[in-house]
């Protein structure tokens, strides 16, 4: 199954916020409640097209590969996506 | 030279919260921006994740920064006229002009070692937390007053990388981050655009008092020099002044404002 990790800085580590898991077709967001609605509700942008769309969970593994490029900044960080 | 060491005694005695609270001119880095510049660096790591390298590391003495070198730096498609290896001048370049409009909402920010190499560091705000896990009373007046303000400050640096994740909250104060896609030849972007809203004069007097003072913007373009190419400084510099205008002439900024706006830039040319 595909992730990814978004990490929070706390104290002088990273913990994990919440973890978007690609089970099937279907993207599922765990963790942080108010982070997971934001995402759901608001999306991410795409910059795999330049200055492109927004993306949902519901656009599947395009969504997953875009998480690294949305949560950059040091505060929230996306891994790549991982699987188990 | 006092005790302090190099800061001047009017320095000094701005440091010790003297009557005259604003440094003697613009150009004088605050006593936030000679600590990071200046202290060594502790302890620290490389955080995991994102597309660039970001380190957070203490600064012995006095706090935490987050450090972007520019050998870790990654570019973005569709924005490649934003050269990797120039992200980290662009983090400084933001936090000027947010210094010198006085709208503090961009952490200070330095160029400086980071942990072997050139790049940018910024003090770390503790216990803020991004606009994705927190949510704001949008209708709350000094937080409404601060999207604006974040607002024109992105379109004027023609930032294309505000987002949700890109501001912070923290006891009711906003802060504003991750600025290397800016002073490019894109259109910005914004959580908060305003079109259809009236702009509160708290909001729009920074931008139009740094367009007309001439010595602080003499003093910015001289920093800014060092940071920016000829044309990215002169394109700002137009920037300065059609916003400006714009702001003095309407109470509200639509889309078409902002594109005109963009325009100027690529002219050189005031509007």
């Amino acid at each position: 199954m595909k992730y990814v990790e978004i990490y929070k800085i706390k104290q002088n580590a990273q913990v994990v916020l919440a973890t978007f898991s690609l089970n099937g077709s279907v993207i599922e967001c765990q963790g942080d409640k108010n982070f997971c609605e934001s995402i759901t509700s608001s999306g991410i942008q795409n910059y795999s097209e330049g200055e492109g769309a927004t993306l949902y969970p519901k656009d599947g593994e395009l969504f997953l590969s875009q998480l690294q490029n949305n949560f950059k900044s040091g505060y929230l960080m996306a891994s790549g996506i991982l699987e188990k | 030279m006092g005790d302090e060491g190099f800061f001047s005694d009017e320095y000094a005695n701005w440091q010790a919260g003297a009557e005259t609270l604003r440094p003697p001119s613009f150009s004088t880095p605050s006593p936030k921006e000679q600590e990071i510049s200046s202290l060594e660096s502790g302890s620290g790591t490389h955080l995991e994740g994102g597309s660039c390298e970001i380190l957070l590391f203490e600064l012995i003495g006095d706090g935490r920064v987050i450090g972007k070198p520019f050998n870790g730096e990654k570019g973005l498609k569709g924005y490649e006229n934003i050269p990797v290896g120039t992200m980290y001048k662009r983090e400084r370049a933001a936090y000027l002009v947010d210094r010198y409009l006085e709208l503090g909402l961009v952490p200070p920010t330095v160029i400086r070692d980071v942990w072997g190499s050139i790049g940018s560091a910024q003090e770390y705000i503790p216990d803020a937390k991004t606009l994705r896990e927190e949510k704001i009373d949008f209708t709350n007046h000094a937080l409404k007053i601060d999207l604006q303000k974040m607002w024109l400050f992105d379109v004027l640096i023609q930032n294309v990388d505000r987002h949700l994740a890109n501001v912070l909250a923290k006891k009711e104060k906003l802060y504003a981050i991750d600025h290397g896609l800016c002073f490019g030849d894109y259109m910005p972007k914004s959580v908060y655009p305003t079109s259809g809203e009236d702009l509160f004069e708290e909001a729009t007097t920074p931008f139009i008092s740094l367009a007309q003072n001439t010595e602080a913007l003499a003093e910015l373009a001289a920093e800014l020099e060092e940071l920016l190419s000829e044309s990215e400084l002169a394109y700002f510099m137009a920037r300065v002044e059609t916003l400006s205008n714009k702001l003095k002439e309407k109470s509200q900024l639509d889309l078409f404002d902002v594109s005109d706006i963009h325009e100027s830039g690529k002219t050189g040319e005031a509007e």
